[in-house]
């Protein structure tokens, strides 16, 4: 006998018999009586934020304290005069390279700085509540984290506070009250600003919205469509950049799109043909704001691309037979991208390839297996210096710093929400 | 409709989450049976589904995505239940299931006994397979996620799931095969 899939089909259903269950109530008893978890405890909801784009250090030269007395007037003018230009440059520049700083990471609700030489750590942000998340902002100065809302709130789901301090962790300000929707965070270039996700005014699925640390208003920037993956586009931030999320609404355009900060000049960026449903997932772009990147389905897995957005020239990062490659993000040079990998063996694993797609890279720290939502690596970044990868292992988790050399990783943290982020500091 | 129930449902409303249920559960119930071959076993696993996704519906970005991440998460329950009479070293055999008789135009008796053989050397999660693509109709990029693997990797088990049956049947149905020295004749 040969089977088809109607006799399949037939047999399955046949054994599977037509008798309706009557354990439905005992079940129905049982989640009457169960709490529902937060929408923000789902590891998947922070997936890549742009860690290396996040973060710097305001270290101010030593004053000119001791200069005796005898100095005449107008050299002390000079000197406060190059003071003053030196402190500024030693703010980095939003994009590219940069110096490691401070290296923050959360974990079980606490926000705690971490020395990765020695582990010592020290809190930042603690207390009674549950903070998470922090990314610095590109200049170092301050970073954003996340924070439960107090409940009970009379709603199911309280949400979350988006909140910021300065990089030591002092002045915690609160932006914005409980938001049952709030979702990934991007710092516009010069720190004045954050996009991030919220929920779309009308229809389904998430919006942008822009909130000013100066206290003005909020922007919602409602294209009419979901929206995902929203970033500030190199080097100026003039853009916001982001993918239309069909699957919260199948009717929506797909595609990748930029609009300035006001909500004006919406375009679409040239990006080849749809051909499956993962496509343009996992936008990100180059420090120069020239190169995209983003992830289709293929024939079979999961692929990279990478689009020259000055020509409109779309090419396939190189990945080994049967793997999936998803999620790129670009080094701080922008010569490199870090992607998860999954392989036929079922298990992701950070690597680390070559944007000019001469190699398939290296695989850097431990395997991780698919976790309950996705991916059980997550929330992956470079380090300023682009030496090291910093990622959350969900299924572990820890907050690990993975070293591009290949040598040993270091565990920062180990927590509910280990996430880490590093300060940018200039260059010498 | 039911995106508004799951909409509902992720905002805490139980009722909402009780009409979703409701829909389910036969579906949900008949696939576990398929795959535990146990009915109490298989009431296990769809309980230990359905409570979970009340706990979880909150996490669940997409609410159009609320059937097959259902179905993943009743997968898994069936696995986990596999897993955890393993653990506890009972001997988990393959028992026939209490089916009430069903009206079969398609196939005879004798087919019917065929393919019931070739499902029982299927392991679980080959089971799990077939019921998803073949029993819930679900297409491979949705038994890929149900299950946690890349597309190819479920088409490949699939296929493989799927010969190993065809590979029973035809012996079964192979009369007189005898082994010589290693070969067969």
């Amino acid at each position: 006998m040969t089977v088809n899939d109607r006799q399949l089909f037939e047999f399955l259903d046949g054994q599977a018999g037509s008798r309706a269950p009557d354990y439905l109530d005992d079940i129905l008893t049982q989640t009457r009586r169960t709490r529902q978890r937060p929408a923000w405890s789902s590891i998947e909801r922070w997936l890549p934020v742009d860690i290396s784009a996040t973060r710097a250090g305001l270290a101010r030269p030593v004053p000119w304290r001791a200069i005796t007395a005898f100095v005449v007037v107008g050299i002390l003018i000079a000197a406060l005069i190059a003071i003053s230009v030196a402190s500024r440059q030693r703010l980095p520049a939003p994009y590219g390279l940069a110096r490691n700083g401070q290296l923050l990471v959360s974990g079980d609700g606490d926000i705690f700085s971490v020395d990765p030489a020695t582990g010592k750590r020290t809190a930042v942000v603690s207390g009674s509540t549950f903070d998470f998340g922090p990314v610095f902002s590109r200049d170092g100065t301050k970073f954003l984290f996340l924070r439960g809302a107090p409940a009970p709130c009379g709603k199911a789901d309280c949400g979350l506070i988006l909140a910021i301090a300065n990089a030591d962790g002092s002045g915690v300000r609160e932006l914005t009250t409980g938001l049952p929707s709030l979702d990934w965070a991007d710092w516009s270039p010069d720190g004045s600003s954050i996009a991030f996700l919220t929920d779309a005014p009308t229809g389904p699925g998430h919006a942008v919205e822009i909130i000013r640390l100066d206290g003005s208003p909020t922007r919602i920037i409602d294209v009419g469509q979901p929206v995902a993956d929203v970033s500030w586009r190199p080097p100026t931030g003039e853009e916001l950049v982001f993918r239309t999320d069909w699957q919260a609404d199948t009717t929506a355009e797909r595609g990748v799109f930029a609009v300035r900060a006001d909500g004006s000049g919406l375009r679409r960026i040239p990006t080849p043909a749809i051909s499956s449903e993962g496509d343009y997932r996992g936008v990100s772009l180059s420090p120069d704001g020239q190169l995209l990147t983003y992830q289709d389905t293929g024939a079979k897995h999961f692929r990279l691309h990478i689009v020259d957005l000055r020509t409109g020239a779309d090419r396939l990062l190189p990945q080994p037979a049967g793997t999936a490659q998803l999620g790129a993000a670009f080094s701080p040079d922008g010569q490199d991208v870090v992607y998860l990998r999954w392989a036929t063996d079922d298990q992701f694993r950070i690597v680390v390839a070559p944007v000019d797609g001469s190699s398939t890279g290296i695989e850097l720290g431990p395997k991780a297996p698919f976790g309950d939502d996705g991916p059980s690596i997550n929330n992956y970044g470079w380090s300023p210096d682009g030496t090291a990868v910093l990622a959350n292992y969900d299924f572990e988790r820890v907050a690990r710093l993975l070293p591009i050399d290949g040598s040993k990783p270091t565990d920062l943290l180990k927590g509910e929400l280990a996430l880490a982020t590093y300060q940018r500091l200039a260059l010498p | 409709m039911q995106r508004e129930l799951v909409e509902r449902a992720r905002q805490g409303d139980h009722d909402a989450f009780a009409s979703l249920a409701g829909a389910a559960i036969n579906r949900l119930d008949g696939a576990a049976r398929l795959i535990l071959r146990d009915p109490e076993q298989a009431k296990d696993a769809v309980q230990n589904a359905l409570v979970r996704a009340w706990r979880d519906l909150p996490t669940l970005r997409d609410p159009e995505r609320f059937d097959a991440w259902l179905h993943r998460l009743l997968v898994h329950a069936c696995l986990d239940e596999v897993k955890r009479l393993r653990r506890h070293r009972m001997n988990v055999e393959l028992t026939e299931l209490d089916v009430e008789p069903v009206a079969d135009h398609a196939s005879s008796a004798a087919d019917r006994d065929e393919l019931e053989r070739g499902f029982r050397r299927l392991e679980a999660d080959q089971r799990a397979l077939i019921v998803l693509h073949h029993y819930l109709d679900l297409p491979l990029p949705e038994v890929a996620f149900a299950l946690r693997v890349p597309l190819g990797t479920a088409k490949s088990r699939l296929h493989r799931a799927v010969q190993i049956m065809r590979a029973g049947l035809e012996a079964d149905a192979r009369p007189g095969i005898e082994v010589t020295e290693g070969r067969l004749t």
